[in-house]
Parts: C-alpha cells; sequence; structure tokens
C-alpha cells in the first residue's frame, strides 16, 4: 500500500516537474485563465441582473455552481490531462509504452500531462464561491469537499468518454466533441429544464450529478441527494476502470 | 539443452483491412474488408544469452511479432512463450522480465532529469532503493552516461537518448530484451557508440536479444544469428557465420595498379568498377579459386594495393531475397 501511494506520488511529483522549471508560463495561462473565466461570467452576470431569478436560481447559486465547476474540472486538467490523450494514444499506439509496464496503465496515463492554465481554474473556484457565490469563509473545507467529489465524477466520466476510442476506430475527435458537450451540460443550470434534458444530463452526460446535486447540497443539505452522489461517485468510477479494462483487453486483442 | 528463453510456434497474426480493391458500397453499406496475413505459421526457438537479429522488409511482420512476443498483441493462431509465460496472457507480469525499445519512442520523462527518469522507474518496477542504486550506476558506466545523466530528457541528443532509453530498459535487469530500430536516424558515430554499448551490455549482464532493424551493420556488430521473414513466413533461420559462408558465392577484389586503365577478363570474373590505376572484380568463388585469379592478376598488373572482401551482408539478403522470390510461384 505504502509502495503503491509512493509509486503515485512520484508519477504525479514528475506530471508536476513541468511547472517546476516553467514557473513563468504557468502563472502567465493561469492570470489569463482567471481573466478569461472573468469575461465569460460578466456576461451571465449581466443575465442575472436583469431578470433577477432564474425559476428560483439567483447569481450565487449560479456562481457556486460555477465555482464548483472551475475548480473540479481545474483540478482534473492540472492533475490528469492525460486522461484528453487516451483517445490519441490509442490510435499512435503511444499506449504501448504504458502497457508493457508491471503496473495499471490507468493511473500513469492520467498523470502523462497537466495542463498549466487549468491552475488558475483551480484558483478561480473559491474566489468565485466567497464573493460572487456569496458564501463564508468558514464554508470553504465544505466547497472543497464538494469540488473533489465533483472532480472525481468528471475524470472518471471523461476516462470513459476517451476509452470509446477502444471501440471507435480512427475517431479520436469524437471523443473531444462529448467531451466540449460535457462542458457546455456541466456549466449550464440544469434547475427547472424540461425533463428530457434531465434524463440526459443524469444519465449518458452526468453533468447533473457534477455540478448541479453539489450546488443543490449548498442550497439546502439533502441526506437523500448526498448519497446520490456518493452512489454516482461509485457507480461512475467503477463503469470508468471496467470500460478502461474492457478497452485494453480489445486492444490486446489487435480489435482496435 | 536448458529450455529456451523464447519459443514461437506456428503464430499466425491476421488483420481485417478495408479492401481498397474492391468496389465499396453506398454510405450504408458496409465496408469490404479483406483479411491480411501480417505474420504466418512462424517457428522458431531462441536460447538464453542469444542475440538475434530479426530482419525483412517493410511490412513483412517483424514489429507484428515483436508486439505479440512482448504481449502487447494476441496471435489469430499459434502459442508463443517468453520466459516461461504466455505474453498477451501475461502482460504485466511479463514486463518485469523483458525490456522495450523502440527508436521512435522514449520511455524517459522528457521533463525530467535522466536521474530522475530513472528513480521513476524504479519505483514502476518496485525496486529496492539500493538494488537500483547499484544497478544504475553499473548502467551509468556500461553506457557512458555520467555526462548527461543530469540532464533533462528533452535536451538530449537522438543518440544520447537512446543510450539512456536501453539503459532505462535493462534498470530492472530483465531477460530479454527486445530492440525495434534502436540505431533509426543516428548519424554513423552514434551509432557504433550505441552498438560497442549493447556489446558490452551482453557480455555484462547475459541478455538474450532479439532486434529488429533494417541497417545491417547491426545485425553484424551486435548479433550472432539471424531470421530472415517476408510476408510474415520466415525465410531462413541461421547463424551469422554460416549465412556468410553459405552466401559467399562472390568475393570482391580491389586492385590498385602501375598500369593507368586495368583490364581483366576471366569467364568467371565480372568487372564491378573500373578507374584510372583501380580496378574491382567479382570473383564466383564456386566457379574458381581465388587464389587462380589472385596470382593471374599479379602476373599481369605491377600492382600497389589488394584487397579481398566479403559479399556485405545487406547483398548476401538481397540475394535470398530474390532466390525466394524466383522460387515462389
Amino acid at each position: 500500500m505504502i509502495k503503491t501511494l509512493s509509486y503515485l506520488w512520484a508519477l504525479m511529483m514528475a506530471n508536476m516537474s513541468e511547472h517546476t522549471h516553467q514557473r513563468k508560463r504557468l502563472f502567465v495561462m493561469s492570470f489569463f485563465m482567471m481573466i478569461q473565466n472573468t469575461m465569460f461570467f460578466i456576461i451571465w452576470i449581466l443575465f442575472f441582473q436583469s431578470v433577477g431569478d432564474l425559476k428560483g436560481w439567483q447569481l450565487p447559486d449560479y456562481m457556486r455552481l460555477i465555482g464548483i465547476f472551475a475548480s473540479s474540472f481545474g483540478f482534473c486538467m492540472f492533475f490528469f490531462y492525460g486522461v484528453r490523450n487516451i483517445a490519441y494514444w490509442i490510435q499512435d499506439g503511444s499506449l504501448d509504452a504504458f502497457i508493457t509496464r508491471p503496473r495499471a496503465a490507468l493511473p500513469a496515463l492520467l498523470m502523462s500531462a497537466s495542463s498549466p492554465a487549468s491552475l488558475g481554474d483551480i484558483l478561480y473556484g473559491p474566489l468565485l464561491w466567497l464573493t460572487l457565490g456569496d458564501m463564508p469563509v468558514s464554508s470553504l473545507p465544505w466547497f472543497l469537499f464538494l469540488a473533489m467529489m465533483s472532480a472525481v465524477l468528471l475524470l472518471s466520466v471523461l476516462v470513459i468518454m476517451y476509452s470509446l476510442a477502444f471501440w471507435l476506430k480512427g475517431s479520436p475527435r469524437f471523443s473531444d466533441q462529448l467531451f466540449e458537450m460535457l462542458l457546455i451540460f456541466t456549466g449550464n443550470i440544469l434547475h427547472g429544464q424540461p425533463f428530457a434534458l434531465k434524463a440526459v444530463a443524469f444519465t449518458i452526460i452526468p453533468a447533473g450529478f457534477i455540478t448541479y446535486i453539489p450546488v443543490q447540497l449548498t442550497r439546502e443539505f439533502d441526506a437523500t441527494l448526498f448519497a446520490l452522489l456518493i452512489g454516482a461517485i461509485i457507480f461512475y468510477g467503477a463503469a470508468a476502470i471496467l470500460v478502461f479494462n474492457a478497452g485494453l483487453r480489445r486492444y490486446i486483442r489487435g480489435s482496435v | 539443452m536448458a529450455d529456451p528463453i523464447i519459443q514461437v510456434q506456428d503464430l499466425t497474426r491476421t488483420f481485417r483491412v478495408r479492401d481498397k480493391e474492391a468496389r465499396q458500397g453506398g454510405w450504408f453499406s458496409p465496408a469490404k474488408t479483406k483479411e491480411l496475413i501480417a505474420v504466418r505459421d512462424l517457428n522458431f526457438s531462441i536460447q538464453t544469452g542469444e542475440k538475434v537479429a530479426f530482419i525483412g522488409p517493410n511490412g513483412a511482420g517483424k514489429s507484428t511479432t515483436l508486439k505479440m512476443l512482448s504481449g502487447l498483441l494476441c496471435p489469430t493462431a499459434g502459442t508463443a512463450s517468453v520466459c516461461g509465460l504466455t505474453p498477451w496472457e501475461a502482460t504485466q507480469a511479463l514486463s518485469s522480465k523483458i525490456g522495450l525499445v523502440f527508436g521512435q519512442r522514449s520511455h524517459l520523462w522528457p521533463n525530467l532529469p535522466v536521474k530522475d527518469s530513472f528513480a521513476l522507474l524504479a519505483k514502476i518496477y518496485d525496486l529496492e532503493e539500493g538494488a537500483a542504486q547499484q544497478q544504475t550506476d553499473k548502467l551509468i558506466e556500461v553506457f557512458g552516461l555520467a555526462k548527461f545523466f543530469n540532464q533533462y530528457a528533452r535536451t538530449l541528443s537522438l543518440g544520447q537518448r537512446m543510450r539512456c532509453d536501453i539503459a532505462a530498459a535493462l534498470l530492472h535487469q530483465p531477460s530479454v530484451l527486445f530492440l525495434d530500430e534502436p540505431t533509426i536516424g543516428l548519424d554513423v558515430t552514434a551509432k557504433a557508440l550505441l552498438r560497442d554499448h549493447l556489446n558490452r551490455l551482453v557480455q555484462e549482464f547475459e541478455t538474450t536479444v532479439l532486434l529488429t532493424s533494417h541497417d545491417t551493420d547491426d545485425v553484424e556488430k551486435i548479433c550472432d544469428r539471424v531470421i530472415l521473414i517476408d510476408h510474415g513466413q520466415k525465410l531462413l533461420d541461421t547463424t551469422l557465420p554460416k549465412l556468410h559462408r553459405d552466401y559467399r558465392q562472390t568475393k570482391t577484389l580491389r586492385l590498385t595498379t602501375e598500369e593507368e586503365c586495368p583490364v581483366f577478363e576471366h569467364p568467371h570474373v565480372s568487372v564491378e568498377a573500373r578507374g584510372d590505376h583501380t580496378l574491382v572484380l567479382a570473383v564466383d568463388v564456386t566457379q574458381v579459386r581465388m587464389e587462380v585469379i589472385v596470382s593471374q592478376c599479379l602476373e599481369r598488373f605491377k600492382l600497389h594495393d589488394i584487397t579481398i572482401e566479403d559479399l556485405p551482408l545487406e547483398e548476401i539478403i538481397k540475394t535470398i531475397y530474390q532466390q525466394m522470390k524466383k522460387a515462389r510461384p
């Protein structure tokens, strides 16, 4: 167990090492990511200023949603950007290097790349939570917990989406399209949306679990919703490992 | 004799590929495919410590075989055993017993100093700290890595990177080393250096080597046995000296003469090249003894220099392929 943790820590450090000698790039890209986020949220601020609320949701609710989303997304992309390479590496054979090691391929794959700009997303989350999200400093641990839960879910869903390349020959771009679709769903308000949309958002593209439920929990804690969130994390986490491993077996069979 | 470390029996791998020659249907009809045989009924075995070259033209099935032997691909039929394991059924277990080097891909982390990549690999292979350090020191010495061991991998030259890559593949002391085009893209000096290091490695660690390369110098300088394949089938499996012996039908005779335009005629000798004071002859030694030709040359010319060369391995391989092509129905 200790050896495994030490190995995972070493992988993480290797992944982060890119930033240690390119610190200027890390800070500049993170800063501009925060500026970019601000430009995007101004539109929503103007929107809420003119409509007041959206079926009971007000600006602070939405800012909490975006706060959780930004941090969880940033966390995934900063530490596990390798997930976005899975589909491409299946196609070009780069996956071979990960399979021919006496360790599970998935952790090494996930921690094989890092997006420097995503540090800006990680930091932007609590900033929004405390300012426009209208939450006290004492609620930060709660925010971090929800953001972490959301990040685990997001990462699991991304593993599934990018592992589809094991079955969809020659179309790694399709996984990118799914990724973009997930971002659109996750960053938008599902509250008061039609049933069909919610059905999609809680199954195929589980954006509802990634941001909507965590924000509902901040509005009013509900044990059922919390259990649903934990259940979704277990379900999608297990599904991600199963799908990836099934894909890997298919890859070795030479069917990819 | 001990059990072979690599044993391959009737190994076959086919792929279903889109048939480019067949008339494809419309948008909604399934694509017409055909079966492509990449490896067909391949049989061979390799003993511990052997250095075997696996050679053939592009698309011959070399890399497919290597992939199957390293557990990256299942065969369609046949069996194989590497270090007592069926590669595609025990990929992870096998990875501790083999080392893989693909000329085009690196095992090093580009953003880490080489020494940190080695430390990470030691964790991946779960090596004891002391043992890992001892092996690292040995590899630094054998491969001459000391000068750039603290450098970031992305700043290394291709030759340095390849030496580090091969050393990294040996950190966990594998019994078998698969080398796929290890000298591709290297200049002459870097190639020679790498071959020297590889030979030292084989002596030092008694590692079994299976090498694929298009460079016949790699084969001659590193290996002692050759397996020749084409269209997925084994054409020849022999030792390098035997290959030279069997296919040494022609020898090259290079003469530097006092005469400005030397001329030589013999029914079993062809003139390869002729220049000012030079003459290159190809002698068919199956028809005429070399000393006969040499003595005739000594009689006819005032010689400044004379050299006798064997047919280069590249020419031998070319000859074998031509013979096989003719023999094929």
